[in-house]
């Protein structure tokens, strides 16, 4: 039996148990969320409503588009800085070519392409320059932060029709079109990562990425994949967040790269690679949200709000800290 | 094209040796390029600059607000010997030494906006941000005709700004007893933040009358997430005079805001400059006018917004 087919089943076997620990961890984490929302419900008397829940997934909507790409990035072992810098700079460009052209479709591919590009980028260094992906995309991150401060030059781009606004703001079927939006990607990724073989070999070159070489695995052509759709994801949340908020400056991104970060390592995605999901980042997204909108229904003090914050996250993280043990001793 | 004098004369800085007088040269210091604020003051330099034939420098920490970054720029900037700094402090006392450093060079400097606690200043050229808070809250309380429900909207704790414009908004309601205050919470200068915020306030309060906004950003965010919502009645109206603000004032979707120009600022700084250099008396303390935008001026308010010219120093610091 050669090397490569022996550490070929090593990772396949390695996948199923993988996959029996993930699923523990989602039911965790819905836990976490049941365990917010049950609080929340008994604390308050607006939080369990239909326009309450309506608000939070599309709050959490946003959050879970730009983190959807980073996911994939994090289960190859990578990372994306420049996920926010890119949603600053597409929603830059996206509002420019708008009012150049007035043309819709021609923005929002604007900011696709810009997203999808940047991506490439990143790609490029991390495979074929075989960058540390930390480096390459805090690198990124500035290039595109300068571009986007240079593009602007300081101003705001402000006031956008109907038709675009509906990607942030709109309903249908009297679901928030960010939510539905969130859905399909939700199902897209959750259905890529569990039932189709790249969505495999992802987890293999995040779990041990000589051993995915060996066997067989493309590891160039799936980083560039992921770093690619990290891009195009970013872009995307550029597009939503533009048409969400009605308005553009290129200093939008740097406040969401730490708390997207946060949304995806909440979700059960770890920074050393192999782990993570879909379905965990829509978790974490909510719980972070979820946590927000309780502070502002009880009107909790200002002053105390980032403590309240950080301490739902250390719960929520020790949680799984100690179930781990207790997975360890059983 | 402005920019790129900038680059030009930085990449020119570089060739030639640092120690070199620059005639007519300005250097100006603001926090960050993410906040429009500082492009008006950037502007107002760059037009009251060409007004008397000299040139600015700009000088942008590459990280929004990085302390350590606007020292070093200050201290490189000393080397060039330019004729006049025209100076934002990001901090009001961790600048205090490279401003020593501008003072020992003889080189004149005009604080403006955000204040630094010591060092040798012509003029610190601001607003007073409590007036503020106090004047657009006293509007709003009484278009409410002295009683309601009001939720405020704060930017970030601890920020002089903030916590000065939050006191003027509550002792402006302070004034009318049946005005009752449901929340004050915290939305970081943020829009896309302020418009989660707001639309979470609106679950929790069925009632609500008023909104008041440190900053116009988070104004526009909250607006956004109450006609959203389809909420009737709710007046909102915050401080800071952007364009988008005022023209939602003259709209009549929002109440008011109150002028915080950075534009003049930089005018009276160079205002100020020149009569120190005629040898004329300059106050220590340049307070702008504290100036509420309503319907009744919003039009005016944007045509000079959109066309803005320096304001005269008799009209603002008298004598």
């Amino acid at each position: 039996m050669s090397e490569a087919t022996r550490s070929g089943r090593d990772w396949h076997s390695a996948i199923d148990k993988l996959r029996g620990s993930e699923i523990e961890s989602i039911f965790l984490r819905l836990a976490v969320l049941f365990v917010v929302g049950l609080f929340l419900t008994i604390a308050t008397d607006t939080f369990l409503t239909q326009t309450n829940l309506v608000n939070l997934l599309r709050q959490a909507s946003l959050m879970f588009l730009l983190a959807a790409g980073l996911t994939l990035v994090l289960i190859v072992g990578g990372i994306d800085l420049s996920v926010g810098a890119n949603l600053a700079l597409s929603a830059c460009l996206t509002a420019g070519v708008y009012k150049a052209t007035n043309s819709v479709p021609l923005a929002i591919a604007t900011g696709l392409a810009t997203g999808a590009a940047i991506g490439f980028v990143n790609s490029l260094l991390v495979a074929f320059l075989k960058l540390p992906p930390f480096l390459a995309t805090f690198a990124t991150l500035w290039v595109c932060q300068g571009l986007a401060f240079f593009y602007m030059s300081g101003s705001v781009i402000y006031g956008f029709p109907p038709e675009m606004r509906a990607l942030g703001s709109g309903f249908w079927l009297g679901i928030p079109v960010p939510v539905i939006l969130m859905t399909i990607i939700l199902i897209f990724l959750t259905v890529f990562l569990r039932r189709s073989t790249i969505g495999h070999e992802l987890y293999a070159i995040g779990s041990n990425a000589t051993a995915a070489r060996l066997s067989g695995i493309p590891v160039r052509r799936r980083l560039i994949l992921v770093y690619v759709l990290s891009g195009l994801t970013a872009g995307f949340a550029g597009i939503v967040y533009l048409a969400r908020v009605n308005s553009a400056d290129a200093g939008v991104g740097e406040p969401l790269l730490l708390p997207v970060i946060a949304v995806v390592l909440i979700g059960g995605a770890s920074l050393y690679g192999g782990r993570g999901s879909a379905i965990g980042t829509l978790s974490g997204a909510l719980i972070l949200t979820a946590v927000l909108n309780g502070m502002n229904l009880l009107a909790i003090d200002s002053n105390l709000q980032p403590m309240a914050a950080g301490l739902v996250v250390l719960l929520a993280l020790a949680l799984e800290a100690v179930s781990k043990k207790h997975q360890r001793k059983k | 094209m402005k920019m790129f004098r900038g680059l030009a004369l930085a990449a020119a800085a570089l060739m030639t040796s640092a120690a070199y007088a620059a005639e007519g040269e300005v250097a100006v210091f603001t926090s960050n390029n993410t906040d429009p604020f500082f492009q008006t003051i950037r502007d107002g330099a760059d037009f009251s600059a060409e007004e008397r034939g000299m040139a600015t420098i700009q000088y942008v920490p590459t990280k929004p607000n990085n302390i350590v970054e606007q020292i070093a720029q200050v201290e490189g900037a000393v080397g060039r010997e330019p004729e006049l700094m025209i100076f934002v402090a990001i901090d009001p006392d961790a600048l205090v030494p490279a401003i020593d450093k501008v003072n020992q060079a003889g080189i004149p400097i005009a604080n403006i906006a955000d204040k630094s606690y010591k060092g040798d200043f012509i003029t610190y050229v601001g607003y007073d941000n409590f007036a503020l808070g106090e004047i657009v809250a006293t509007r709003m309380a009484e278009e409410l005709g002295g009683s309601g429900k009001v939720i405020i909207i704060d930017g970030i704790k601890g920020n002089h700004t903030n916590e000065e414009r939050l006191k003027g908004y509550k002792a402006g309601l302070a004034k009318f007893p049946d005005i009752e205050v449901l929340a004050s919470q915290p939305a970081n200068f943020n829009r896309l933040q302020a418009l989660n915020v707001m639309e979470n306030l609106l679950q929790a309060n069925p009632q609500i009358d008023g909104v008041l906004t440190i900053v116009d950003t988070m104004g526009m965010g909250a607006l956004d997430a109450i006609e959203g919502a389809g909420r009737e009645g709710i007046i909102v109206a915050s401080i800071d005079g952007i364009e988008e603000a005022v023209e939602a004032v003259r709209d009549g979707r929002m109440l008011a805001t109150a002028e915080f120009s950075g534009f003049s600022m930089s005018c009276l700084a160079f205002d100020a400059y020149d009569r120190s250099k005629d040898g004329q008396e300059v106050p220590e303390d340049i307070i702008l006018p504290t100036v509420l935008i309503d319907q009744a001026n919003a039009e005016a308010t944007l045509d000079g917004l959109r066309n803005p010219t320096c304001p005269t120093w008799d009209e603002k610091v008298g004598n």
